[in-house]
């Protein structure tokens, strides 16, 4: 969980008169100075630069009791000096970012909604069934019982977990984040980046102050961004990455990001994210935005460029030992026949010598970076999978964060407990009674439900029982884990996303929300 | 030296260098290198007192060691063993037909590749086996399309038969054999030798009888001289004394043609002692034959950026300090006007061998 924000005080160039008005209105009675009021009231705003904006706006810095004597077309005269004056920038403690670890440990574990069928009624006749699961999932329903497995043994009670958890192996990850002020407003833009090992196709995952959006991918900025900044910043030219990464290499793809096997991350955290519609699905380009995308993309992408470049090096040296291999009869061929002499001793040497002058060159030095994390291949063959319930060695670090960050937030508000497992099985039901036909509008009520976070923190939490807040720390750590990724399947994606995707973003959510409120207003 | 003699030279040297890579293969365990002089711009020196180009003394290495040099340097190995091969077979080819008789593919299923990009690739391996062993490649039997003509006075012993270009002189040319080692001139009756740019021009000199009236060899390389061309004029020049003059476009690429006779090329610098005539006149066509001969302005045509260049270039180099040859090429600068000799057919279709040449053959007194 990462650090929950602190309240600060608002920015004087985001002052409007309402800010104002208040800031005045806590001071009365008191007798203090307007330019004291305003320095105490905003941040970044010292005293002698509240006096100089009181005296551009011709107004008598020593007036006191305030509210009665400024009119407001004084206080409307001071905002405006206000939003014309340079401040120095804001700061970003009543930001709550991921964080490099979280969502390094966010990139590499693939969440994936299964069908629920097998998993209402765990059948040892499994297989019969998938023939109503999307084919690309099979791998993780298999996966699934294997779970179901374990969690029968453990005689766990709430056992029907609708989440499939892949532990991804990228070969490496990297991070990183740009401070900018976007409308007035500090934000946060974190990228992450994900690349080969287990991740086999392109993907861009979207997160606005950890909450992901799923829909209108192609009107986000981020598209924009990733397909605007130049894959040549990886080291690699686009003939370069075709040959090497295109699967089909007749495919007319125009982007040719999209054959490599990266996951690009970007969340953006800010206490108003410049959305295109009231939908909340896109974020449209609003100021510098775009621009601190695209340089962090870019940061991105030089980091890969090592991992890249070494590839590239790599099958540099294998098509070397192929193109010895093929040439090599050529030669020997050559000179025999000229010589008019049948001498396999030369072939021999000449693979000797070869091989030995190939082993001569040095090998490429591995380059460690910040922000950068280099997995190791897999010892074993096979992925990890771990479920929820399956206790990894792996995971533990996760727990822990997940712990205290539970602790924390039981101080906060003993009420907001959610029993994810419970919402997940009637969220299955839900799938399985409708077929894949689940309306519309169902969706829409969840949005609405995004919407109105402040009526749905109480009546939507309190639906849920407190009884199972201490059962499973692995649970928790899926509601509370922000970077939880969905796989969603492009067919069916919309019966996929079942209230269980909303429920802990719409949690962390609520949290962001709630500490906004509590900095601006 | 006999032809057959010089074929069991070359099949010696080709064993010789095919022996050596072996031994430091097998014995001395060490990367095999082929040791070739460089061609090209960079390596090409002109020799004050040769009058011509030559080459200089940059070698390049070519050694399977490197990822780049391991398919060149089995080019070279497979054309060498290719030419050894025609010898032996006592067999003649073009260098199409060498190509062709080594092309085959490279590789796997998976990305197969062919030997040869295309022709200049074998064509590079061709010349690099030149060089290796020093022997020209008419002794190794390979040569390319004929494309010179000759028309005259002339008789050329070819094998055993005797081709007299007097015969039709009046209505036809003949080829020059690219075999030049076959070639031998029995007889020269011409009192000198004209080589013009191209063929058609050629023609229309030979058809107005030019080749009777003052007993002239009329001789063209159709463009870039092949080495045959080259040759035969430098053989009628240095053998047979016989005055050789040279005509063509008025462009700095017609004047790069002429030069070709005159002073070599950087693309065969390592042949000029056989190939170059430095007692060649360039005498036309000037660029102040444009104005002097009234060449009307629709006739002429505008110089492009790449002819400045060429000019400029040419401006700085050696043998194009002589004082003439500056004004010429300044002339050019300036009004950045070219012509080919065929503009002289607005004049008339006899004024180009009625007029124009006798008058510039009788500047040099050589008619």
């Amino acid at each position: 969980m990462p650090a929950p924000a602190k309240e600060i005080l608002p920015h004087p160039s985001d002052m409007d008169l309402q800010t104002l008005k208040k800031a005045i209105s806590k001071s009365a009675g008191q007798k203090i100075t307007l330019s004291k009021i305003l320095c105490t009231s905003f941040q970044k705003l010292s005293y002698e630069k509240a006096k100089e904006i009181i005296s551009l706006a011709q107004l008598d810095s020593n007036l006191k009791n305030s509210t009665t004597e400024l009119s407001e077309h004084d206080l409307i005269k001071i905002v405006n000096i206000c939003k014309k004056t340079k401040f120095q920038n804001p700061n970003t403690d009543h930001l709550s970012p991921i964080g490099q670890e979280i969502l390094t440990i966010g990139m590499m574990s693939e969440y994936t909604i299964v069908s629920s069928k097998n998993i209402v009624e765990p059948l040892p006749s499994i297989n019969n069934n998938d023939d109503n699961i999307a084919n690309s999932q099979s791998k993780k329903i298999d996966n699934e019982t294997d779970n179901e497995d374990i969690k029968d043994n453990n005689n766990t009670t709430i056992s029907k977990s609708n989440f499939s958890v892949k532990i991804l192996q990228p070969v490496l990850t990297a991070y990183t984040s740009r401070i900018g002020i976007i409308n007035n407003r500090p934000t946060i833009i974190e990228t992450g980046l994900a690349y080969g090992g287990d991740i086999s196709s392109f993907k861009l995952y979207r997160f606005a102050n950890k909450i992901p959006l799923l829909y209108d991918e192609g009107s986000d900025v981020a598209r924009e961004v990733v397909s605007e900044v130049e894959i040549n910043k990886m080291g690699i030219t686009k003939k370069q990455a075709k040959e090497q990464f295109s699967t089909n290499k007749d495919s007319k793809r125009e982007r040719i990001i999209e054959v490599l096997p990266i996951h690009i991350f970007f969340h953006i955290c800010s206490t108003k994210i410049p959305y295109k519609t009231a939908g909340k699905e896109s974020i449209a380009s609003e100021g510098e935005l775009k621009s601190y995308m695209k340089s962090c993309l870019s940061e991105l992408y030089r980091k890969l460029s090592i991992q890249i470049r070494k590839e590239l090096k790599i099958k540099e040296a294998e098509n070397k030992m192929k193109l010895y291999k093929h040439y090599l009869p050529f030669i020997v061929e050559a000179i025999t026949e000229s010589l008019g002499i049948k001498n396999s001793k030369l072939n021999e040497s000449f693979s000797l010598l070869i091989e030995r002058h190939l082993t001569k060159k040095p090998n490429v030095n591995d380059v460690e970076e910040d922000n950068i994390v280099k997995h190791d291949k897999p010892s074993e063959s096979k992925p990890k999978l771990s479920s929820l319930s399956q206790q990894d060695p792996k995971t533990e670090k996760k727990e822990k964060s997940n712990i205290l960050s539970k602790s924390s937030k039981i101080n906060n508000n003993n009420n907001r407990q959610i029993d994810v497992p419970k919402t997940t099985t009637n969220a299955n039901q839900n799938i399985h009674k409708s077929k894949f036909t689940k309306t519309f509008s169902d969706l829409n009520n969840k949005k609405k439900e995004r919407s109105n976070t402040i009526h749905k923190k109480n009546v939507g939490l309190k639906k849920y029982p407190k009884n199972n807040n201490n059962n499973n720390s692995s649970e928790k750590k899926l509601e509370n884990t922000p970077t939880k990724q969905l796989m969603i399947n492009k067919n069916d994606d919309k019966q996929k996303i079942s209230s269980t995707d909303i429920q802990p973003t719409l949690d962390s959510f609520q949290n962001q929300r709630r500490v906004n409120k509590g900095k601006i207003r | 030296m006999s032809s057959a003699e010089k074929k069991t030279e070359v099949i010696h040297t080709i064993k010789k260098i095919m022996k050596k890579i072996s031994e430091d293969v097998i014995i001395q365990r060490q990367m095999p290198i082929l040791n070739i002089p460089k061609v090209g711009y960079d390596n090409t020196v002109w020799s004050d007192e040769k009058r011509m180009l030559t080459i200089g003394d940059k070698k390049i290495e070519v050694s399977p060691d490197s990822v780049k040099k391991i398919p060149t340097f089995a080019q070279y190995l497979v054309m060498a063993n290719a030419i050894k091969k025609l010898l032996d077979e006592d067999m003649e080819s073009t260098i199409r037909g060498m190509y062709y008789a080594t092309l085959s593919n490279v590789g796997d299923e998976k990305n197969k590749q062919k030997f040869w990009n295309n022709q200049d690739n074998s064509d590079d391996a061709i010349k690099a086996v030149e060089l290796l062993t020093g022997i020209p490649r008419e002794v190794f039997s390979v040569t390319s399309k004929p494309k010179g003509m000759i028309s005259g006075p002339i008789k050329l012993r070819v094998g055993g038969d005797i081709i007299d270009c007097n015969l039709g002189s009046r209505s036809t040319s003949q080829l020059i054999p690219t075999n030049i080692g076959d070639v031998q001139i029995e007889d020269v009756k011409a009192d000198f030798v004209m080589v013009v740019e191209k063929d058609t021009v050629l023609n229309n000199i030979r058809k107005s009888g030019f080749i009777q009236k003052y007993n002239a060899i009329l001789m063209t390389g159709s463009g870039e001289p092949d080495r045959a061309t080259r040759m035969m004029v430098k053989i009628l020049n240095e053998s047979w004394k016989r005055p050789v003059v040279v005509f063509a476009d008025a462009d700095p690429w017609g004047l790069g043609i002429a030069l070709r006779y005159k002073i070599g090329s950087e693309s065969l610098s390592y042949d000029s002692d056989r190939l170059v005539t430095p007692d060649a006149q360039v005498l036309g066509m000037m660029f102040s034959d444009i104005y002097e001969y009234n060449i009307p302005e629709v006739a002429r045509l505008t110089a492009n950026d790449e002819d400045i260049n060429r000019a400029n270039d040419m401006k700085k180099k050696p043998w194009m300090k002589n004082k003439k040859w500056q004004k010429e090429l300044n002339l050019f600068l300036n009004k950045k006007e070219k012509c080919e000799l065929d503009a002289f057919f607005k004049h008339g279709f006899k004024y180009l061998a009625e007029t124009y040449l006798p008058k510039k053959l009788r500047e040099v007194g050589i008619i």
